[in-house]
């Protein structure tokens, strides 16, 4: 038999190769041990110091559901300085490769965030995917908070983050898309802003009785003091932060974005209230219209040089809901219609009226949220090119490009 | 002649080898010098390797001989061990590019503190034993890869079509036709997989329709390397340089599927395991040369020609310091030109001896 296998080369190949790599793998410590699963990172600019903060899967059994959630943090003179303290606090190497939703402190967003994003995902240390979220307070409180509410934070956050966008409020990031925005030359991005407010406010108690003995995320980091209330209530109502360069320059409020939503695709869905609607129909009613469908297109054009840009809107509507002479009209049948001529005219003002002010705002802030210059570029270069050459100051191209909106309105039952 | 290859297994031969090849760290390396003008590079190296391709079945369908024993009856046998040494150390050069990407590839995407010493020893070890056995080996195992490589692919495929944008394809030339050719001469070192035809030469069974089969097979790869090419421009646009393993990281684009299913993990496994078996690939080329050039010298000509590779192979590593960025600079700015020249020129030319061959004699296997 041991004739046999030395006679055989693959054998002894075998042999040599089990040789070397059997008691180098039963020697190694298996990878668990080492390196954690981070879900959340939270990033905060405190002074000169950078406070990274993360919610760790801890694979052991608990009592309640959202036991095997921790947040660790840790502070550092830049960001892989602290990641490095932060897994020296753990005693295991920080490992993000699941990470699905990073938070920035407000103080950290004001700061710029692109920098950090482009270390995250050269160093290979977060995958593309993560959705990117801001906050009004500090990061580390928010994931403390929503460590409470629910142990899957990165689906939550994910999910809300798409519907609000799908529902003309707010807006998703993801690092990808955040990335290719500040490398486009446009330089803007709309990224979701989680609130955190007092718990008489709309949103989620992060108080919840059920998850009181989260020990875990109370005391998981002693190092670290939370700034968080009681009574902290985790609000997604539809703000959104505005970054022009990497920096947040202002946060957007839910109204706003709905005009920033009716330039963008992917938002379909959304409702708007005309007052005083009069008709054959309504008498100075208030009418609920939802819209249920949106079709964008874009053409491009030149006049005396000057770039414009016309967006060709198709919705469809419902009408959902009617409020006449202070009674809720609830018979809504398929036998009328309900989106008459009155409701249409009103209804484009409205949306004309939301588009124009977020024009406005995003040329107060330089901010081509709408990526009409990287259009232009696209499909025009030679034009576009033309009429950059004449302008003095080329980070001013946005400024003087000119919107227009064709609305039509088709109503469903 | 029982060794020889069938046509079936040279045409998955041809199909995993570009496939797999392309589409790892390609994609990125020249996305960062044409930006959304990369698949056009691609293009044009294809358009240019597929004609040569279509010599290169010319010279399978012509000559019955071994490649080197063809060279040798046509030009003598010097400049025959001179064409071999110079194909061997092109050989050299591609499977320390490959291993350089393998490495890359297990380093980031399998999230674990490698030794790199004992990552090349593995590879060594798997080198010497593919790199000495026939082809038809490396043929019987690639009809095997090829479900798992087409499965991989089409996952990343239905993964990243969705968040495909093509209007990230404009504006078309956006660095000019120059930018262009010169990318695609730059990375001319990452193509040119016709030359693994030449030793296909002599060691495949001549059966029906082999010239249309080899045509299908390369037609088809190119087609599928381009697809997910233009799909993974659509998907990371400005951010394409970033991402340096093209086909793993489309894969992780869903993030529902990142956290709940990752079934990227098949395609982070799989094209890491196929490119191994691409180096023991060209390690055969390599020591099937060498072994040309020293069997009239040397008695156990196998093992020393293995050696001499394995030696080559070490050299090469330790002089660009197990570093791969220094090895893509030579690669671009020094291999290029030498690739060039054996890929190309050196091709052409054999293909310009095969044209009068008439003589078909049964060949002595090397």
């Amino acid at each position: 038999m041991t004739k046999k296998i030395l006679k055989s080369k693959i054998m002894i190949v075998i042999l040599i190769i089990l040789s070397i790599f059997v008691p180098l793998t039963i020697n190694n410590v298996k990878q668990t041990d080492k390196r954690t699963v981070a879900i959340a990172v939270g990033i905060d600019k405190e002074d000169d110091n950078y406070l990274i903060s993360t919610q760790i899967i801890v694979p052991e059994a608990s009592s309640t559901f959202n036991g095997n959630i921790r947040v660790y943090s840790a502070r550092g003179e830049n960001i892989l300085d602290a990641i490095e303290n932060l897994s020296v606090h753990m005693g295991k190497v920080a490992g993000f490769s699941n990470v699905s939703a990073i938070v920035f402190g407000k103080d950290m967003a004001k700061e710029g965030i692109a920098k950090t994003l482009d270390f995250f995902l050269r160093s290979k240390r977060l995958n593309d995917n993560a959705t990117l979220i801001t906050t009004n307070k500090k990061a580390y409180d928010l994931l403390q908070s929503v460590a409470k509410i629910d142990n899957s934070f990165s689906y939550s956050i994910n999910a809300l983050a798409r519907l609000n966008q799908e529902s003309s409020l707010g807006a998703t990031a993801t690092i990808e898309s955040f990335l290719n925005d500040y490398y486009s030359g446009t330089n803007a991005s709309l990224v979701g802003q989680i609130r955190q407010v007092q718990d008489d406010e709309e949103g989620i108690s992060a108080n919840n009785s059920m998850q009181s003995s989260a020990d875990g995320s109370t005391t998981a980091n002693a190092s670290v003091q939370s700034e968080q209330d009681k009574n902290n209530v985790v609000s997604n109502s539809g703000y959104t932060s505005l970054f022009v360069n990497g920096k947040e320059e202002i946060v957007i409020t839910p109204d706003q974005m709905k005009g920033f939503n009716v330039f963008l695709g992917i938002s379909k869905r959304g409702v708007i209230t005309l007052k005083g609607i009069s008709d054959e129909l309504y008498k100075n009613a208030d009418v609920a219209v939802s819209i249920k469908n949106k079709i964008i297109t874009e053409q491009l054009g030149y006049k005396n040089g000057i770039p414009r840009i016309t967006y060709n809107i198709n919705y469809t509507v419902q009408v959902e809901q009617i409020r006449q002479n202070g009674v809720n009209q609830i018979i809504l049948d398929g036998s009328k219609d309900y989106v008459t001529k009155a409701v249409k005219e009103k209804l484009i003002t409205e949306i004309k009226r939301y588009a124009a002010d977020s024009i406005n705002l995003s040329k107060q802030y330089n901010a081509d949220v709408f990526k009409a210059q990287e259009a232009f570029y696209k499909y025009t270069k030679k034009e576009w090119n033309n009429y950059l050459s004449k302008l003095t100051d080329k980070s001013q191209a946005y400024q003087n490009i000119e919107f227009f909106l064709n609305l039509k309105i088709s109503g469903t039952f | 002649m029982s060794k020889q290859l069938t046509v079936h297994q040279a045409s998955v031969l041809l199909f995993v080898v570009i496939c797999s090849s392309k589409l790892m760290m390609l994609p990125s390396l020249i996305s960062y010098q044409s930006a959304n003008d990369a698949w056009l590079v691609f293009l044009l190296s294809f358009v240019i390797d597929f004609l040569f391709s279509l010599l290169m079945i010319f010279i399978i369908e012509k000559v019955d001989d071994n490649l080197f024993i063809f060279l040798k009856k046509r030009i003598g046998k010097v400049l025959t061990i001179i064409i071999a040494i110079l194909i061997s150390l092109l050989f050299v050069l591609k499977c320390t590019q490959f291993i350089g990407e393998n490495y890359v590839m297990f380093d980031e995407k399998m999230y674990i503190e490698m030794n790199k010493p004992m990552f090349l020893l593995a590879i060594a070890f798997f080198i010497v034993y593919l790199g000495s056995r026939n082809l038809n080996s490396i043929g019987r195992t690639m009809e095997i890869l090829i479900y798992v490589v087409g499965f991989s692919i089409v996952l990343s495929f239905i993964i990243s079509f969705n968040a495909a944008n093509l209007e990230n394809l404009f504006p078309f030339l956006n660095y000019g036709v120059k930018n262009i050719v010169k990318n695609s001469f730059n990375h001319c070192f990452w193509f040119g997989d016709f030359l693994i035809m030449l030793f296909f030469v002599g060691n495949v069974k001549k059966e029906k329709h082999m010239h249309k089969k080899l045509v299908k097979s390369y037609l088809l790869s190119i087609l599928v390397v381009m697809t997910i090419v233009v799909v993974f421009i659509c998907v990371f646009s400005k951010t394409a340089p970033m991402h340096r393993t093209c086909i793993l990281d489309i894969a992780e684009l869903e993030p529902r599927l990142l956290s709940e299913g990752r079934f990227n993990w098949i395609v982070d496994f799989i094209f890491p395991i196929v490119s191994v078996f691409l180096v023991g690939l060209y390690s055969y080329c390599a020591i099937h040369s060498i072994q040309f050039c020293i069997k009239d010298f040397v008695k156990s000509n196998k093992t020393i020609s293995v050696l001499i590779f394995l030696f080559f192979l070490a050299a090469a590593v330790i002089l660009f310091r197990f570093n791969y960025n220094f090895f893509y600079d030579f690669l671009i700015n020094i291999a290029s030109y030498y690739c060039f020249v054996i890929q190309y020129l050196l091709s052409f030319a054999i293909f310009l001896i095969s044209i009068n061959y008439k003589t078909k004699l049964k060949g002595e296997v090397v």
